[in-house]
């Protein structure tokens, strides 16, 4: 079974700014892959070459077995795309761009339409020139998810919903994912990308600098621990790093491989007290861009 | 609180559009006095023309009366009225763009949320906007001096189109207290400006008994300050009047409403799409009919007026002999066919290519909302969607204006002959317009507008003698002509039509390649 979305060594330049500098992205059938980086880090771009808005300058990309950009018409069949910031047409309500939406894409399922809308609580009637920005997404997201399509492209979905919405977006990802569906989540909301994707991929200045499932990030890397010790190391402790001592307590990031040598120095300090956590996707995510 | 700095902005955010404005109506009453100098030179010439010409109903309906025989008052009949026609529409788009723009895009919430006045905004607007028409005033009276002609006279002319555009101006900072589209707003500012000044133009052909009607328009008044006729200065007390008390409304209504509201509640739409509205061409119409239907109803109402107005005075005074240096200098025998023809031209081509080339480049704006063509439609599909309706709908246009014009005599077939003719015309600027948006990621709508004025600025190059025949034939507007320049055949024709293909082809073939402008 070849990979949803492969992406090798792409570039993108826009005149003399390079947006995309060797970007990898693998998404395999049937995941929901997390698509993590910062404002300006090339998200949006990579996601608009994917759908053959933009072309791409030098690398492979393969979207769903094709090209996205000479076959786009085709492969847009099989996906739907919810962007980052979603432009309407003013005069039209949000009923009628979620049916134009689902006509072109060959149909939608009049059932699911309307369990979307009520779930979402989206007033269908409404003009878009007077929806919100939390609104405009929810037309955006139902026209996406009411259609009967293999790949779910979406930037940054839940960055102007309420945290209801955001708690139904979740459950409706969820559900998909259940369903079989590809999703590639585009985000920086840590917590949510954490809640519902197989896999990740972090990038940074358009380049990919962590990709794999969450267990191999965190088996990876590093365990923060934070004790209290009766006397105080003040010759230091080898493999941590980010040390900070604050009286009796110590806090550090470990390497996982040598947590064993570090539990045994701490014990000559006599610990009276001790937490230790698998790094978030927070830790692994701020260790990039410090 | 702040006027200042909102000022600034704006005219940042203009540098380009506010000083081009200025200087194409400049340059366009400069290019009427040497025109009108080269045409009528003698003071019988002018006589005449003010005595004939200026006396027929289709031109006091489109450009008022003649106020003396002076080469001054010739220039100021023959374009005085466009003048403050076009500082009208100029002040409305520019108007509506730092107003209810802003605020559809919700760059006035921004604004509106620093230490900024409620009231900034619109005052802003309206001191960069009045104060471009002041500069206008000036530019207007120098260029008129040093063309020779009388101070009074230049001043008046200047002060009538500035008065256009300070009319404009306050119709808009009405309009968009009341809607919540910058669009629409727009649209309605300008037709109440120009819906009163065809009525004036209605009292103007009725006569001495009709011209109360005039004195109810702001329109009126403003011709009526007979620049070069003995000026009237206190008509522009009543503009004046007129304007202060708009613009108190428009601070009135401003105060009443909320920021992104309007004053008539939001309607609303369906919860379903209707049938009609299933792909790219469907979504077009649906993006272009308000305005399409608009254009057909005004092609309709122009074309009737003419041809119940105009045709039987042009030809009773064609005859007469007034237009033998018309029929000379465009080389045809007969002055009656060739004048009707000309009014038809002036009035339909310019225009209805104006409506080609900006439902062309409405793909601009539809270009950034990548959620459309994040479907499955081909880039090929959506532009020819867009492109059915400008090459449609100005089809629609110019025929419905024939059947009118043919209303007159019940020359129907005549009347179709002569606004049809114009037709692969229209359709080679609408392919110009298709080539320019597909080749230029983000100066296609310059280039597309820099082509119509090229096209119109060689034509009256053309008519003054400053351009020659072989350089006039590049232009598409010379192949469809009213001069026998212009010999429309289905020769013509077929070759007009392949060279807008040729054009739109191009075009898509540039878009094929381009990255798209998010």
């Amino acid at each position: 079974m070849p990979d949803v979305i492969e992406v090798h060594q792409l570039i993108k330049d826009f005149g003399r700014v390079r947006a995309l500098d060797g970007l990898d992205l693998t998404v395999r059938e049937g995941e929901v892959h997390g698509f993590l980086g910062p404002n300006g880090a090339g998200k949006s771009t990579t996601l608009r070459i994917l759908l053959g808005l933009l072309r791409k300058d030098a690398g492979e990309v393969r979207l769903l077995g094709g090209d996205p950009w000479s076959e786009a018409v085709e492969l847009h069949r099989r996906l739907a795309y919810v962007p980052g910031d979603v432009t309407l047409w003013p005069s039209l309500s949000g009923g009628e761009v979620i049916d134009l939406l689902g006509r072109l894409r060959g149909g939608t399922d009049a059932k699911r339409r309307d369990e979307l809308i009520e779930r979402f609580a989206l007033d269908p009637r409404k003009k878009a020139r007077t929806y919100s920005k939390g609104n405009r997404q929810k037309v955006a997201l139902i026209a996406a998810l009411a259609s009967e399509v293999e790949l779910l492209l979406l930037d940054e979905p839940t960055s102007g919903l309420d945290p209801l919405m955001e708690a139904v977006f979740r459950e409706v990802i969820a559900e998909e994912r259940r369903a079989g569906r590809t999703v590639l989540l585009s985000s920086h909301i840590l917590a949510e990308v954490e809640a519902l994707c197989d896999r990740v991929s972090i990038i940074r200045d358009g380049r990919t600098v962590e990709t794999g499932t969450l267990a191999q990030l965190r088996h990876l890397k590093r365990i923060s621990v934070t004790a209290e010790l009766d006397t105080v190391p003040d010759d230091g402790l080898p493999h941590v790093h980010d040390l900070r001592l604050d009286g009796g307590r110590v806090r550090f990031q470990a390497d996982t491989d040598h947590i064993g040598d570090v539990l045994a120095r701490l014990a000559r300090y006599g610990v009276r007290d001790i937490t230790a956590q698998p790094p978030t996707l927070e830790d692994l995510f701020m260790r990039h861009y410090r | 609180m702040n006027t200042p700095a909102l000022i600034r902005l704006i005219l940042r955010r203009d540098r380009v559009w506010q000083p081009l404005w200025l200087l194409l109506v400049a340059l366009f009453v400069t290019t009427t006095v040497a025109t009108i100098r080269q045409l009528l030179p003698t003071p019988e010439a002018r006589l005449h023309y003010v005595n004939e010409i200026a006396a027929n109903p289709v031109i006091l309906l489109m450009q008022g009366p003649a106020y003396g025989d002076s080469l001054g008052a010739a220039a100021a009949q023959q374009r005085g009225a466009a003048t403050m026609i076009f500082a009208a529409l100029a002040s409305v788009i520019l108007l509506v763009k730092h107003t209810r723009s802003d605020e559809e895009q919700g760059r006035r919430e921004l604004v509106g949320s620093a230490a900024v006045g409620r009231h900034a905004p619109l005052t802003a607007a309206l001191a960069v906007v009045l104060g471009a028409n002041v500069v206008l005033a000036v530019l207007i009276t120098v260029v008129g001096v040093s063309a020779g002609l009388p101070l009074a006279g230049s001043l008046a002319w200047g002060l009538m189109a500035a008065s256009g555009g300070w009319a404009g101006a306050a119709l808009a900072a009405v309009a968009v207290q009341v809607t919540q589209s910058a669009r629409v707003a727009g649209a309605a500012a300008f037709t109440v400006f120009f819906g009163a000044y065809l009525v004036r133009g209605v009292s103007d052909v009725g006569g001495p008994g009709m011209e109360w009607l005039g004195w109810l328009m702001p329109s009126g008044w403003i011709l009526r300050a007979h620049a070069f006729g003995g000026e009237q200065w206190w008509v522009f007390l009543l503009v004046t009047a007129f304007v202060a008390a708009l613009i108190g409304v428009a601070y009135a209504l401003s105060a009443r409403r909320d920021i992104a509201a309007g004053l008539l509640p939001p309607r609303l739409g369906p919860a379903h799409a209707p049938n009609g509205l299933r792909g790219p061409l469907g979504l077009a119409w649906r993006m272009h009919r308000g305005m399409a239907l608009g254009w057909i109803a005004g092609a309709g109402f122009i074309g009737a007026a003419v041809g119940l107005g105009g045709q039987t005075a042009i030809e009773t005074f064609a005859r007469s002999g007034a237009l033998d240096f018309w029929a000379e200098r465009t080389g045809t025998g007969d002055p009656t066919e060739i004048f009707f023809r000309l009014v038809v031209y002036k009035l339909a081509m310019y225009s209805v290519s104006l409506y080609a080339i900006m439902t062309v480049l409405r793909l601009r704006g539809e270009e950034a909302t990548e959620l459309f063509l994040s479907n499955p439609v081909s880039r090929t599909r959506w532009v020819v969607s867009h492109l059915v309706l400008a090459v449609a709908v100005p089809a629609a246009v110019l025929v419905i204006a024939g059947l009118a014009l043919g209303l007159g005599d019940g020359d129907f077939a005549g009347g179709l002959a002569i606004t049809t003719i114009l037709l692969p015309g229209v359709w080679a600027m609408a392919g110009i317009a298709v080539a320019a948006f597909g080749l230029f990621r983000r100066a296609g709508a310059i280039v597309g507008w820099t082509a119509l004025v090229l096209a119109i600025a060689v034509e009256v190059g053309w008519e003054v003698g400053l351009v020659s025949d072989s350089f006039f034939m590049v232009s598409p507007f010379a192949h469809v002509h009213y001069s026998t320049l212009a010999s429309p055949g289905p020769g013509t024709l077929l070759g007009l039509t392949l060279v807008a293909a040729g054009f739109t082809a191009v075009g898509l073939y540039g878009l094929r390649r381009r990255d798209l402008a998010l």
